[in-house]
């Protein structure tokens, strides 16, 4: 037996004297049983994924007063939907105005975080910082505390400073939570932008600073985009710390209206907080709708070579 | 008139790297390169010059103005870069009239410049696109028109041709030299190619360790070169380098070269009965003949125009020789190859300085003893 003549696939073998096709047709179905299978993973995980939306959606439009009177059957779209929970929260609540005032608290601590976290994140990657080891270490630890650890302690502090239930008393901590993670992670990728550029910048007239301010900012665009994504949903849907230093109604972010909308009499009204949601995820929805492109390049930290 | 001097430049980064004591003149319209291997302070240099690397003691001369500590922006100095550096979020026209645009010129006095420039590198119709969406030539030409549209004082260039393929690298060489010409804007050119180096340089400087080893025009690195470094590194194929024994015989100089004998005419010993050397010969100069240096032919390599042919001596050393007619050995032949006398070159195996050439007046052996 000349062994050059054996292919060996799983337990299958081959000689030579066997018909080639035969021995082609074989790979060929390994090849489409091997996708049929990848198939069936990833759409179980999908449904994983997708279903709790759909509950989410389902529920909202679902008229049952508690979760103790669901049934399977609710699951499915029947006869029974209606917009009533949508209803009563856009027109028999300040909807609006709990939008407003988080849009206010989301935007500005966005646009301060990041503001500030392009600058660090450009001087922790271009700039001679002393001890810049220890702060990169430093930012890194503080990224991995949990958020809600910070309520007790800063709840103390602005006590103190009267910035309780105030707008401003939010803005800090929630840009400052950005500035953590959003210059690391500007640090990051600036590293991989070439200093070619901003040399070439200083070729052709700018002075060091502007050539950094003027050439890496637009470059490093996508991480940009990404960490505002990032910073803007935090404060969006945070409940831990806006629930405990907001008191005036007229200061409702949607995360406290939410809570508040939901408390029914006896139980919890979740077809009202499932409508709630829906209404709270369409601004995120639309967010990364529009800066897809970016969020695709940010996530990859892919850079210009 | 821009002329640029650099005097006693230092520049040290630790561990014997850096720039060491470089002095340089590059006369107003000259093409100057600065040729080595990497990590020899060609770049270093290039970007003291430019303002992007500071001067640890030494002064940067241009117009006969010190320039050594001035920031990059008010050198009035042009650079392109190996990877071209175009700012991937701006359109070509907008990238070529950047550095207009800095110094507040009319947007149509800026068009104007940018459409002229464009123009004469012939990349008119690309002004509206990305440079994510041309090509590497496209790239490098309109690196050069962002240098160009200035009318700069001096342009410097690093490797600014390394990163196109051999037929565009040819061709490109070309259109630098004429452009340069053209422009007549001294240039200091970097590279680690010394066929860049020969075909662009009015004068070239070749840099080993960080320090300058020789300077002057192309052609006389190649024909009378400082030291053994420069001997080996200019020319390619590499010149051929044996150890070999100067003899005085019966009042007669003879060479010692592995196991061959060479009469040399015009050499005198002096005193002295023996004297090692470095001999060096260019493949060109080396001929097959009845009595010389014995080899063995390992490999040719045929470029179409000449042919390369690969020997190794019984004592295991290299030797390379070109010729322009087919090979008349074959594979494994051994052969007697003789150098040309008299262009032959001998270096001290010390210091590896040229001590003698034929004809030449760097013949130093008398100064030996």
């Amino acid at each position: 037996m000349e062994n050059s003549n054996i292919v060996k696939s799983g337990k299958k073998t081959f000689t030579e004297e066997q018909d080639i096709f035969r021995m082609n047709t074989h790979f060929k179905r390994l090849r489409l049983l091997k996708r049929i299978i990848s198939h069936i993973v990833l759409i179980v995980f999908a449904l994983f994924a997708i279903f709790p939306i759909y509950y989410v959606v389902i529920t909202s439009l679902n008229s049952i007063g508690s979760l103790a009177n669901a049934t399977l059957a609710d699951l499915l779209p029947s006869a029974r939907l209606s917009l009533a929970n949508y209803y009563s929260i856009l027109f028999h609540h300040p909807f609006l105005l709990w939008m407003k005032n988080t849009l206010i608290l989301t935007a500005s601590s966005t646009v301060i975080g990041v503001a500030l976290s392009i600058s660090s994140g450009l001087a922790l990657s271009r700039f001679r910082i002393p001890a810049k080891r220890a702060l990169l270490y430093m930012l890194l630890i503080l990224s991995l505390f949990p958020f809600t650890m910070m309520v007790i302690p800063f709840y103390f502090m602005f006590s103190e400073f009267h910035l309780l239930d105030t707008y401003i008393g939010l803005i800090i901590p929630y840009s400052a939570g950005a500035v953590i993670y959003s210059s690391y992670l500007i640090k990051n990728y600036v590293d991989n932008i070439p200093k070619d550029y901003e040399e070439a910048a200083q070729m052709d007239g700018l002075s060091r600073n502007s050539a950094l301010f003027r050439i890496l900012i637009p470059m490093a665009r996508p991480v940009i985009v990404f960490a505002a994504v990032i910073a803007f949903m935090g404060p969006y849907t945070d409940y831990a710390l806006a629930g405990q230093f907001i008191t005036s109604k007229g200061l409702y972010t949607l995360a406290i209206g939410m809570y508040y909308v939901s408390q029914g009499t006896i139980v919890i009204n979740y077809g009202t907080y499932a409508a709630f949601s829906v209404l709270m995820g369409i601004p995120i929805f639309i967010l990364f709708f529009v800066f897809q492109k970016y969020l695709v390049s940010g996530f990859s930290l892919s850079t210009y070579k | 008139m821009s002329k640029l001097v650099l005097q006693n430049v230092n520049r040290d980064f630790g561990g014997h790297k850096g720039v060491f004591d470089v002095n340089l003149e590059v006369d107003d319209g000259e093409f100057f390169v600065i040729l080595g291997p990497s990590g020899c302070g060609k770049t270093t240099t290039l970007r003291m010059i430019a303002g992007l690397e500071s001067v640890d003691s030494g002064h940067i001369f241009l117009n006969e103005r010190e320039i050594t500590d001035f920031p990059p922006r008010l050198r009035n100095i042009a650079m392109v870069f190996q990877n071209y550096a175009l700012y991937p979020f701006m359109t070509v026209r907008d990238n070529i009239q950047f550095p207009l645009k800095i110094t507040k010129m009319s947007k149509k006095d800026r068009d104007a410049k940018t459409e002229e420039v464009a123009k004469l590198l012939g990349i008119s119709d690309l002004l509206d696109r990305k440079p994510g969406e041309i090509s590497g030539g496209q790239r490098q030409r309109v690196a050069l028109g962002r240098a160009l549209v200035r009318e700069p004082a001096l342009f410097l260039m690093d490797e600014p041709l390394s990163n196109l393929d051999a037929k565009l690298r040819t061709q490109m060489r070309v259109e630098l030299k004429r452009l340069q010409k053209e422009f007549n804007t001294t240039t200091v050119y970097v590279t680690h190619d010394q066929v860049e180096a020969t075909t662009l340089a009015d004068r070239a400087c070749l840099m080993n360790g960080g320090v300058v080893v020789q300077i002057g025009p192309p052609l006389d690195l190649y024909n009378l070169p400082e030291n053994t470094f420069v001997a080996t590194f200019v020319g390619d194929p590499p010149m051929n380098m044996l150890n070999g024994k100067l003899i005085s015989r019966n009042g007669e100089v003879i060479l010692q070269v592995s196991g061959a004998s060479f009469p040399m005419a015009d050499i005198d010993l002096g005193d002295s009965q023996e004297i090692e050397v470095k001999v060096g010969f260019r493949p060109e100069d080396l001929s097959l003949g009845q009595s010389g240096i014995e080899a063995r032919l390992v490999v040719t390599q045929n470029i179409g125009k000449s042919i390369y042919e690969y020997f190794k001596t019984p004592d295991g050393l290299d030797l390379i020789r070109q010729d322009v007619v087919g090979s008349q050995l074959s594979l494994g032949q051994s052969s007697r190859l003789v150098p040309d006398l008299s262009k032959l070159m001998l270096f001290d195996p010390d210091t590896g300085k040229l001590i003698y050439k034929p004809g030449s007046r760097k013949n130093r052996i008398g100064a030996l003893q």
